[in-house]
């Protein structure tokens, strides 16, 4: 299994714990992964508002990219993936289009057409390593630890675009939970928005929005929030003070972690090899009750 | 590369995407039921951003004033909206564009929003086609005989049986089924008048048995037609029952030894029957019958418990398929509808949450002879729901999944089931979510008034967005929007119903293909002119009433079974005149 690995802007500029984590997970599952130079951002959101053609262009020059590679193409960021395949949609929806795209890639000496998948890092892991393989590879359960799963919109959503999992009731990320010992279950705000994207027009409903979300959490008494996704991870982690601060409650504590971060710590990777490290939120509490369960 | 042309060929692609977006902007474009709004997550926060007001001053040609405002800017582009819309539409797409219309043009390039707006004008103006004229009436055929085939025993085949068998008509009535009755059998009361259904049923049902030109053909089905008006040729395929009917008593014993449990089609999948058994209570005829897909002897070869217990000695495993056939002189298709299953509408839920159930479900859940007996027990916990909502137009009214028709019965049948709450426990509480108020049939506008008024029914404009379950209490939360005011809300209910819509039976398909006539996009029975001749179909001779041709109430229906009723009284009657002469 190889894959070009495309890691985005937000992970390479902050989310350094997400792709610290991946890179030392997956090759241990037998995933080999294959940077892409030159790749540029994917074009959404930031330059979508702006210019539609300027983000199909950076979109299909990164697809361009992993095609040349010869490889399938992992973006790790739900938003990333969401923009590569809307903007394989278009292309293959509009040959015009996709004729204008390609006659400017090839100014750059890229080729475009179309001939690649691209996979998303939970369909990844279950679907193609699978559940079973992954529960193998576990050498210390996360026992009596209730974790809640966040797929995040844009891993769900759009649902006529062929996203990872279910819209109205995802479980992959669910049985990814359970295969590393620990709990979860199906909880009503689970496909809830991070409200990241609005940050911009308006932190404080971001905050409102997100802060909403992780009181429901914690009242059903979950040790814990797991996404994939660097934007909605930096708003419930890196945001949680603030969250905090506009809840009016300090009180709303909820550990917060990559997937790939907990799948290593159940691989029995230490913590500061997954970049456990630069979490903000109070991942420490559980890091202990992992290790008391150890001992 | 050249800026101007790229500019020309990206406002020629936002134009197209924009139509994209808006690709089924047809004369039903939005109809304002608040669904986006109620899924959005930012309505739920701020009462300042509403993607079903955004939409309609896009409507209205008002975009201007969506741009100076910042409204636009607050999307955070989770997709609740596209993922909801009912009519395929996307806010979220229209939000897009609009961002990307105040980023590019501003207030600089006023010539951009005549781009934009000529867009919606355009597809706006779509008109509908316009239906055929009226064709010729059928012409008549040499003489024939006077029998009728009526198939399918509900209501609607029952009342048009009973019609033409009271004229002197000899009548052949098949039902596919183990007994007659049909869905008006399941339900517990009807509207507008809260008569018992299967009361005023029953004695209709008894009445075909026994009429002295009226043959039953329960467990039938048609296999062949051919002839023409006037004399068609038909072949029927009669199933065994595997119990003689003729020496069953209908006492039940079998029915109680039999180790075989299936759920039952009578009660909604809510209880199970036994492999043999009596459908229902007022089963007509009531004798038993075995279900040779479940029972242990036609699948495995053993148990024959029924058999030992059969004091009639009715029970006859050796029973064969039976072809039967018969002349007549016109066929009454009344083979009515099934219920839409709204697991595929997943942000409802059904299916996944227990206490989601369908219209027909409730029917049985609050009817005496119910798997309850008529307790609104809930089926997660067995506690008895006091606080009940009514989702409308679920399934109907849809470009998105489902249908684009009306159901026609679902405003009535959920206020006629309201009230029936309020009567079983008055301190109850029942919202009912409605996209329009169809009410048009006799009496009903003053049920609805009345059940608003005197029994405190509350009313509440809005598709709701989502539908969620406490994993702990199991209680219900339903985001909604209340479009009269524009307020997002939620409410925690034990129940949900959802009204699911009417849609054609699957086995219609087959059965146009033996009678040689035309369904519509649906899968409903198509009838020659809508206005002037709605009751026949292309092809002369075969007539339709009730369900089958489009969704109706029971009032309708049964009109309508004595109108093709007396459709076919008239031509054989003017057939025989004519032959005369």
């Amino acid at each position: 299994m190889r894959y070009a690995l495309y890691t985005g802007c937000t992970i390479q500029t902050e989310q350094f714990g997400y792709e610290v984590s991946v890179r030392e997970v997956l090759p241990r599952l037998g995933v080999e992964l294959v940077d892409m130079e030159g790749a540029s951002c994917c074009g959404f959101p930031a330059f979508r508002s702006k210019s539609i053609l300027g983000w199909l262009y950076l979109s299909s020059r990164n697809l361009a990219i992993a095609e040349s590679l010869g490889f399938d193409m992992l973006p790790l960021c739900n938003g990333c993936h969401l923009s590569f395949i809307e903007t394989k949609d278009n292309l293959d929806k509009d040959a015009t289009l996709k004729g204008f795209i390609t006659e400017n890639l090839e100014k750059e000496g890229l080729k475009y057409s179309g001939n690649i998948n691209v996979i998303h890092i939970v369909e990844l892991l279950h679907d193609t390593i699978g559940v079973k393989k992954i529960g193998a590879a576990v050498k210390n359960p996360l026992k009596g630890l209730k974790l809640a799963a966040h797929p995040g919109c844009h891993a769900i959503r759009p649902s006529n675009l062929g996203r990872p999992d279910d819209s109205e009731n995802p479980q992959k990320l669910d049985d990814l939970i359970v295969a590393l010992g620990a709990e979860t279950m199906s909880y009503p705000e689970k496909t809830d928005c991070c409200g990241s994207s609005l940050a911009m027009a308006s932190g404080k409903t971001t905050l409102i929005i997100a802060g909403e979300k992780l009181r429901a959490v914690k009242g059903y008494g979950f040790n814990g929030l797991v996404t994939t996704c660097p934007f909605c991870f930096k708003v419930f982690d890196t945001r949680q003070r603030a969250i905090q601060t506009a809840m009016g409650d300090r009180s709303l504590e909820v550990p917060i972690f990559y997937y790939t971060q907990i799948l290593g710590l159940a691989m029995g990777i230490s913590p500061e090899k997954l970049g456990l490290d630069l979490n903000q939120s109070l991942v420490d509490v559980i890091l202990e009750k992992i290790r008391g369960g150890d001992g | 590369m050249a800026g101007e042309s790229m500019d020309k060929r990206e406002v020629d692609f936002i134009i197209l995407l924009l139509k994209r977006a808006l690709s089924v902007l047809t004369p039903e474009f939005c109809e304002q039921c608040g669904k986006c709004t109620a899924a959005c997550p930012i309505s739920q926060q701020n009462e300042n951003f509403n993607p079903r007001l955004i939409m309609a001053l896009v409507q209205l040609g008002r975009v201007d004033e969506l741009l100076k405002s910042d409204t636009v800017w607050m999307c955070s582009s989770c997709m609740k909206c596209k993922d909801s819309c009912p009519e395929e539409l996307s806010p979220y797409d229209t939000i897009l564009l609009l961002k990307k219309l105040a980023v590019r043009a501003g207030y600089d390039y006023p010539e951009k929003y005549s781009k934009f707006a000529d867009a919606v004008r355009e597809v706006q103006h779509r008109l509908v086609e316009a239906k055929e004229a009226l064709e010729e009436l059928m012409q008549a055929g040499p003489s024939e005989p006077k029998a009728v085939l009526v198939v399918g025993g509900g209501i609607a085949g029952i009342q048009a049986a009973l019609d033409l068998g009271d004229r002197g008509f000899k009548v052949h009535l098949i039902e596919k089924s183990p007994s007659i009755g049909g869905v008006m059998a399941q339900l517990d009361k009807t509207f507008p008048t809260m008569d018992c259904s299967i009361c005023i049923l029953a004695p209709k049902m008894m009445e075909c048995f026994r009429h002295p030109n009226i043959v039953l053909h329960t467990l039938s089905e048609v296999k062949e037609v051919t002839g023409s008006a006037g004399a068609f040729q038909v072949k029927i395929l009669e199933k065994p029952r595997y119990v003689d009917a003729s020496k069953c008593t209908g006492c039940g014993a079998c029915t109680e030894k039999c180790p075989v449990k299936v759920p039952s089609e009578f009660q909604a999948g809510l209880e199970a029957r036994k492999a043999v058994y009596i459908p229902l209570p007022q089963a007509v005829p009531r004798v038993a019958s075995i279900d040779s897909e479940h029972c242990l002897y036609f699948q495995k070869g053993v148990c024959r418990v029924c058999e030992r217990f059969c004091q009639a000695g009715a029970i006859d495993y050796e029973q064969q398929e039976r072809e039967v056939r018969i002349d007549v002189s016109s066929i009454i298709v009344a083979t009515g509808f099934t219920q839409y299953n709204p697991q595929e509408i997943g942000e409802y839920g059904y299916k996944r949450f227990k206490d989601v159930i369908t219209g027909l479900e409730f029917e049985r859940l609050i009817c005496a002879s119910g798997p309850t007996g008529g307790k609104l027990e809930r089926l997660s916990d067995k506690r008895v729901a006091h606080r009940i909502a009514f989702i409308e137009c679920v399934g109907s009214r849809s470009q998105r999944v489902g249908f684009p028709y009306c159901s026609s019965v679902c405003c009535m049948y959920a206020t006629k089931n309201g009230v029936l709450i309020k009567e079983h426990h008055p301190e109850s509480e029942v919202i009912i979510f409605y996209n329009d108020l169809k009410v048009f049939g006799k009496g009903f506008q003053s049920f609805i008034d009345r059940a608003r008024d005197e029994w405190g029914i509350k009313y509440v404009r809005c598709r709701p967005g989502e539908i969620r379950e406490n994993p702990l209490t199991k209680d219900l939360m339903i985001w909604y929007e209340d479009t009269d005011k524009g307020e997002v809300g939620k409410v925690e209910v034990d129940l949900v119903v959802l009204c699911s819509t009417m849609i054609p039976r699957p086995e219609n398909k087959k059965l146009a293909g033996v009678l040689g006539v035309e369904l519509d996009e649906f899968g409903f029975f198509k009838v020659r002119d809508p206005i002037l001749n709605s009751l026949e179909t292309d092809v002369p001779g075969i007539y339709v009433c009730g369900s089958c041709h489009s969704p109706r109430d029971i009032p309708e229906s049964v009109a309508e079974a004595s109108a093709a009723a007396a459709k076919v009284a008239t031509n054989i009657q003017t057939r025989a005149i004519g032959g005369e002469e």
